[in-house]
């Protein structure tokens, strides 16, 4: 007896459902006749679907009268509730933007009539500079301490 | 005058409700069968079915119309189907027939000496049993196969993979399911193995 392998177990398949075309099929159906393994692998799909044929004779459970009209009902309501749901996300937005708009016209406002004042640019950028001198001078102090040493 | 599938599907996509409608009625059956695959229960099914339907109409703008409509509707059944059994934490599915009625069943059998449509019953519980202990994906693939008759490029379709999946899931999912057999229900595997009993010679 040949072994075969799961190539030849997926062909079995495929023969026994019927996927194959019609010369494939001749030529695995000659095959099935001269190799016992492959003719046992077939027989075990067969014995599979065969089983299965079997099982799928249950009644279904039964559908109840109206089901389209409960489906169709189903939909529009929840149609209705996404469409509540979007306009209440609009009117939450619209909200943000007003009072977003809003606090853009009062620090303008208070701008223009001199309230508030932007920082002069120069100011900030001698602070900045000055700061990055800072730094540089810790690292370089740093670099220039004597190591710490350990124990005694 | 037969109603027209493409004109339903465009005119629901639409928002015409009363087409829908008759897409819903055109196709429930077979959804209500294959769902009923995943679940036994009434209730369940009634709810599970009904998602898919609202599933349906709210996607039906994104439906391709190159894929046949049923494929694309079987796929979104056993998404929901899928999904829920996730939901449900993988509890058991609901069998119709209890353990007593197994038991009822069993005795009868004995008494009577009756092994056709009987013997059929336990079969179809067997089965149901045995299915319920395989993963997902393989008990998803059998039900598309075994009960649905579904070919390997509709298979493909409704699971979106290739067909070289379809055949290695089918076949492995073949293997489990024997050899699940053969654990819990070692009486049927002789059933099972008929051919391979006779002679090994395939029919």
């Amino acid at each position: 007896m040949s072994r075969i392998d799961q190539h030849d177990r997926i062909a079995a398949a495929r023969f026994v459902d019927g996927e194959m075309q019609p010369e494939e099929r001749a030529a695995f159906a000659a095959r099935v006749e001269s190799d016992p393994a492959l003719a046992e692998a077939v027989a075990e799909v067969e014995a599979c679907r065969a089983l299965f044929r079997r099982a799928r004779t249950e009644q279904p459970v039964p559908l109840r009268a109206g089901f389209a009209d409960r489906v169709v009902q189903r939909a529009r309501d929840e149609e209705r509730v996404r469409s509540a749901e979007l306009e209440r996300r609009i009117v939450r937005m619209a909200r943000i933007c007003v009072a977003a708009a809003a606090a853009v016209i009062l620090a303008a406002v208070l701008f223009v009539t001199g309230v508030i004042r932007m920082p002069d640019a120069g100011v900030l950028q001698a602070d900045a500079t000055a700061e990055m001198i800072r730094e540089l001078d810790e690292r370089i102090q740093a670099a220039e301490a004597p190591p710490r040493t350990l124990g005694r | 005058m037969p109603i027209d599938e493409n004109d339903l599907i465009a005119a629901a996509a639409g928002g015409d409700q009363g087409a829908f409608r008759s897409l819903v009625e055109l196709h429930q059956a077979r959804v209500h069968r294959l769902l009923s695959r995943f679940t036994r229960d009434p209730g369940e099914l009634e709810d599970l079915a009904q998602e898919v339907f609202v599933k349906v109409y709210r996607k039906l703008d994104t439906f391709q119309r190159d894929s046949a409509f049923y494929t694309w509707l079987y796929r979104i059944a056993v998404n929901t189907a899928t999904d829920y059994l996730g939901r449900q934490h993988r509890r058991r599915l609901h069998l119709v027939e209890s353990d007593a009625d197994l038991d009822a069943v069993r005795s009868h059998e004995k008494s009577e000496g009756a092994a056709g449509p009987l013997l059929d019953e336990e079969v179809r519980r067997v089965t149901r049993e045995v299915l319920e202990t395989l993963p997902e994906k393989y008990r998803t693939i059998l039900i598309l196969r075994e009960y649905e008759d579904l070919s390997y490029t509709d298979m493909a379709a409704v699971l979106q993979c290739s067909i070289g999946t379809v055949e290695s899931r089918l076949f492995r999912a073949r293997q489990r399911f024997k050899e699940a057999l053969e654990r819990l229900h070692p009486e049927l595997v002789p059933q099972y193995s008929v051919p391979r009993v006779r002679g090994g010679s395939p029919r």
